[in-house]
């Protein structure tokens, strides 16, 4: 997996390619955790990211609950399996998603 | 690759190790790829095998090391993939894990059972047995 970041002031956008599983979620976890001090807008750009598992999901909660008090997070360009893993796990209702 | 009646596979056999699940992935993708199926269906086996394989590797044999095995075939004449976990650590049954609340707020929700739930949505039959000291979870997909 690879993440790209961008920060704009206190917006900052980070664009997944690859696959968000067991071994690459701790990076994922890691990138997170030092950009959630510097934004209070997060935008996830998953338009290259493959697939998500549960290690992932987690992430994306962290991440969630974390901006739920700081700001926003917003996560774009979401493929087909993964619009279905949000969907089977509930999670297209805790997330924003464009 | 066997005749036509029958479906053809392969098993593989790895330390109970979670940095073993990208080999496996990719050896599964390989065998998915050559029976032209699509790359959903290999994504979404990728994340069924990240899911059982994790599991196994974190929870089956305790601080002991382990072996997990994945028998996979492919029965073309009835377009149906078989997955078969085994493993020779604890006896769990993650069938009889209670489901999770997809319905809580954020704050309240847990992440444990969503991995179970992700599996039992893109396989069509999920079967957990117990046998000779194996765990054997079998699953099936219509292709």
């Amino acid at each position: 997996m690879d993440i790209i970041k961008n920060v704009e002031g206190d917006k900052v956008t980070l664009a997944l390619s690859g696959r968000l599983d067991t071994t690459t979620s701790p990076e994922f976890e890691a990138e997170i955790k030092n950009t959630i001090t510097q934004a209070q807008e997060l935008y996830l750009d998953l338009e290259k990211l493959d697939y998500v598992s549960s290690a992932g999901l987690r992430v994306f909660l962290i991440a969630q609950k974390t901006m739920n008090k700081r700001g926003k997070m917003v996560i774009k360009n979401v493929n087909e399996i993964i619009t279905e893993i949000f969907e089977v796990t509930g999670f297209i209702d805790i997330l924003t998603i464009e | 690759m066997t005749n036509n009646n029958s479906a053809n596979g392969d098993k593989i056999s790895v330390i109970a190790d979670i940095h073993a699940i990208p080999f496996v992935n990719s050896i599964v993708e390989e065998f998915l790829s050559e029976n032209g199926i699509s790359m959903k269906i290999q994504m979404q086996t990728n994340i069924v095998i990240d899911e059982i394989f994790s599991n196994i590797a974190k929870y089956s044999y305790g601080e002991q090391e382990g072996e997990a095995t994945l028998i996979y075939q492919y029965c073309r004449e009835e377009s149906l993939l078989f997955l078969t976990f085994k493993d020779s650590g604890l006896q769990y049954n993650p069938l009889l894990a209670p489901e999770p609340d997809i319905t809580l707020p954020a704050e309240d929700r847990d992440i444990g059972g969503l991995g179970l739930l992700m599996v039992r949505n893109i396989m069509d039959t999920v079967e957990y047995l117990y046998e000779g000291g194996f765990n054997i979870l079998k699953m099936t997909k219509k292709i």
